[in-house]
């Protein structure tokens, strides 16, 4: 019968066939290992981890976003040394990424699989305070505070609704990067105010060679909402006024508009407008751009070029003469989920917090990227040790001047002097308004008046968070 | 004439070769970048931009082995091949009583199967991970496994479906005429006629289970079980990114879904075209 209606190439067909169930038992078998081998998925939170199986001893999983590889192995170098000196507490990582973990974060919580704790930034750690699912960790913030004198405004951020939200891990901090080489040789650098900034980048600048003074950014991105923020902070521009209403189309604002468009139009690349925090670095490295303002997270990959002793930093240049430098700066914390294995994650953090690990791990982490917290922290010899941060000290140094005049969304001057509370900063962080305010400006050549009060209707509209109604 | 038309001939496969070989070039350039930048060291990737990596490394290949990448490769075989399994299984066996059977709301349930492929994905991942975190098979491939065929199998039942419709029934009957029994007509005579369709439906439910990345990184929730998107999206990290390693590991990704389609392209194409009606 088979040969009837199979009449061709038969043996091939059986072969074949021989084959697809030899596969399909081999993928059996495989998966049937697997069924024995594969359920590492327990969390911490309400079901489980609570315990390793020795009785007292108490197993932490964490989930950080720091998930490139040398990070990640940075990160178990740690965990390995801590779980080794701690025999009733083991603790393990996750890595996560930031596109996606607020998906799974929620999905986990709504399960109640969510990890002990994880590593945040001020406006998601309020996004899942406003929802009543973080531990209030005061306590530790005020043991670290005792052992190692965190910063203020490290904490601030995270302090509001009668608690303490966050534990300080670390801090990035934008500067004004530039080529020595190019800046070196323009009067007008340093810059003293906006003016002169604009008119040394546009000297710095020849398109026609492909070098450009700056590289500033109008994609729908974070990046570009922060290079927005930075100039705004300096520029006493709001996104939140001080009742917490949205305060964006004010005179500040649309100077701010102004110069950053003014800036884009003499010194950036115009493909600027589709680029990307890859593009970004990409032009620097490549030596087609000459400045940023940003974070100096590049460092280590600058060493692979020729330009590693080619660049310098400053705070960026205030907006007046004899004005006060100020950026924006972004405060890492833990957030803990488990009010029950609290002391353990207590006894982690301040190892941690602890000047002999907490310097050598941030200066590994990514060396000149993540600034201490603390004041015992930026004194460790095990931080400036470090190769990299030892060659750019001076650059490092700026960092750690330029902290205290930094500030963030929602934690800004007038809100934390009002102790105010705005869960949809989150929002505003996520949906990455103030870029498409760039892009108005730039892409569809708003003026800087016509861009500010789209922004303003936008950021209503987006945030829900009216002129008139309030919060 | 005709000298003329053999010349105008020539001409016309020269420029249908030429438009061709342009088009491959369009295709596999981006292919060809990631791997040469997979072999340059990474103080070429900044440099000035050359066609030709004037030096050859293996460092990052090296990287990827040590950071346990392969790992990642192997689990995404495992549930890339489940998947295959059990959506080739499940589609062939729902085409073919769809076809060949009559049963209340038979029509209606196939129409069904074919509305979840319109159903947004993102809408299902909290009450998926749910439901693996209740059955306490979250990280285990297993549960990808069955997500995936979810996922892949109207479209797999669309195309089995256009195969078997093209099957003369008489062929069956003819087998069971001769003594034969349902289950033998349909492993001796139906299979086989199918196969082309079978194929192109498992190298679809190989591919879609390959890439996919939404539910593996929400699902597999632990690094030991991530799959290859996931972990090739963790070397993306914030403000870092080795672009040798992360070219390294996109050559890697793509090797298995390459070689698949260079062993299954005539029956992928023909599998298609049938299934979307195209011949």
């Amino acid at each position: 019968m088979t040969d009837e209606c199979t009449p061709q190439g038969d043996g091939h067909r059986s072969s074949r066939r021989r084959f697809i169930a030899t596969a399909g038992l081999a993928s059996t078998v495989g998966l049937s290992g697997c069924l024995f081998t594969g359920n590492g998925g327990q969390q911490g939170g309400a079901n489980g981890g609570a315990a390793n199986g020795s009785g007292d001893a108490t197993t932490l999983t964490f989930w950080h976003q720091e998930s490139v590889p040398h990070r990640v192995e940075t990160f178990k170098r740690f965990l390995d040394r801590f779980n080794e000196q701690h025999e009733n507490i083991e603790v393990r990582q996750e890595p996560q990424n930031w596109d996606e973990v607020f998906g799974k974060l929620s999905s986990a919580l709504e399960a109640g699989n969510e990890p002990d704790f994880m590593f945040s930034l001020p406006a998601f750690t309020m996004t899942f305070q406003s929802q009543g699912d973080l531990v209030d960790v005061a306590d530790i913030v005020e043991s670290v505070d005792g052992e190692r004198d965190l910063y203020d405004n490290t904490v601030t951020p995270f302090t509001y609704d009668g608690g303490t939200w966050g534990v300080p891990m670390w801090d990035m901090v934008f500067l004004d990067h530039f080529r020595t080489d190019t800046y070196g040789n323009i009067d007008t650098w340093p810059a003293e105010n906006w003016e002169q900034w604009l008119e040394s980048a546009a000297q710095a600048t020849n398109a026609q060679e492909g070098r450009y003074g700056i590289v500033l950014p109008a994609n729908k991105n974070l990046w570009t909402t922060e290079n927005l923020y930075t100039l705004m902070i300096e520029n006493d521009a709001y996104v939140y006024g001080p009742d917490g209403k949205i305060m964006f189309d004010t005179p500040e604002t649309v100077e701010t508009l102004d110069f950053y468009k003014r800036m884009f139009n003499r010194a950036s690349p115009s493909e600027a407008t589709s680029w990307g925090w890859a593009e970004w670095e990409r032009s620097l490295l490549q030596g087609n751009a000459h400045s940023t303002i940003g974070f100096s997270s590049w460092i280590r990959s600058l060493q692979e070029t020729d330009l590693a002793d080619s660049f310098g930093a400053i705070q960026q240049p205030p907006v007046e003469t004899g004005g006060q430098s100020r950026s924006v700066h972004y405060v890492n914390n833990i957030m803990v989920f488990n009010e029950e294995k609290k002391d353990a994650i207590r006894t982690w953090v301040q190892w941690m917090h602890n000047p002999e690990n907490y310097g050598e791990w941030l200066a590994n982490l990514e060396p000149t990227l993540y600034l201490p917290v603390t004041k015992a922290g930026e004194n460790a010899d095990s931080y400036w040790n470090h190769e990299l941060i030892s060659k750019y000290e001076t650059m490092v140094r700026t960092q750690f001047k330029a902290l205290p005049n930094a500030s963030i969304y929602g934690f800004r001057d007038i809100h934390t002097e009002n102790d105010l509370y705005i869960p949809s900063v989150g929002t505003l962080e996520g949906s990455h308004v103030l870029a498409e305010i760039v892009q108005q400006l730039i892409v569809n050549d708003r003026s800087p008046e016509a861009a500010a009060s789209w922004g303003q209707q936008r950021l209503q509209e987006v945030l829900g968070v009216g002129k008139s109604e309030g919060l | 004439m005709s000298v003329n038309y053999a010349v105008y001939r020539r001409l016309a496969d020269l420029a249908r070769f030429a438009l061709l070989a342009a088009v491959i070039v369009v295709f596999l350039f981006p292919f060809l970048w990631i791997l040469k930048s997979s072999f340059e060291p990474s103080s070429l990737l900044y440099g000035e931009v050359t066609l030709i990596p004037t030096d050859v490394t293996m460092a990052h290949y090296e990287r990827a082995i040590e950071i346990g990448f392969l790992n990642a490769v192997k689990n995404s075989l495992v549930v890339a091949v489940g998947t295959t399994i059990l959506t080739t299984g499940a589609s062939l066996l729902g085409a073919y009583s769809v076809l060949r059977y009559t049963y209340p709301g038979r029509g209606a349930s196939a129409r069904l199967i074919l509305l979840t492929y319109m159903f947004p994905h993102v809408a299902l991942i909290v009450p998926m991970y749910q439901l693996a975190s209740t059955l306490n098979v979250l990280g285990h491939p297993v549960t990808l496994i069955v997500l995936h065929s979810m996922l892949a199998l109207p479209f797999c039942l669309w195309i089995l479906q256009a195969f078997l419709e093209d099957i003369p029934r008489e062929l069956e009957e003819a087998a069971l005429v001769e003594g034969a029994t349902e289950l033998q007509a349909f492993y001796h005579v139906t299979i086989p006629q199918a196969m082309p369709g079978i194929i192109a439906a498992g190298t679809f439910a190989f591919i879609m289970s390959w890439g996919e990345y939404m539910f593996a990184y929400v699902l597999m929730t632990t690094s030991a079980s991530h799959t290859v998107p996931v972990a090739l999206f963790q070397l993306l990290g914030s403000y870092a990114v080795d672009w040798g390693l992360l070219s390294a590991v996109g050559v890697i990704a793509t090797l298995p879904v390459l070689a698949l389609f260079w062993l299954m392209a005539k029956y992928l194409g023909k599998g298609i075209a049938k299934g979307t009606g195209a011949v």
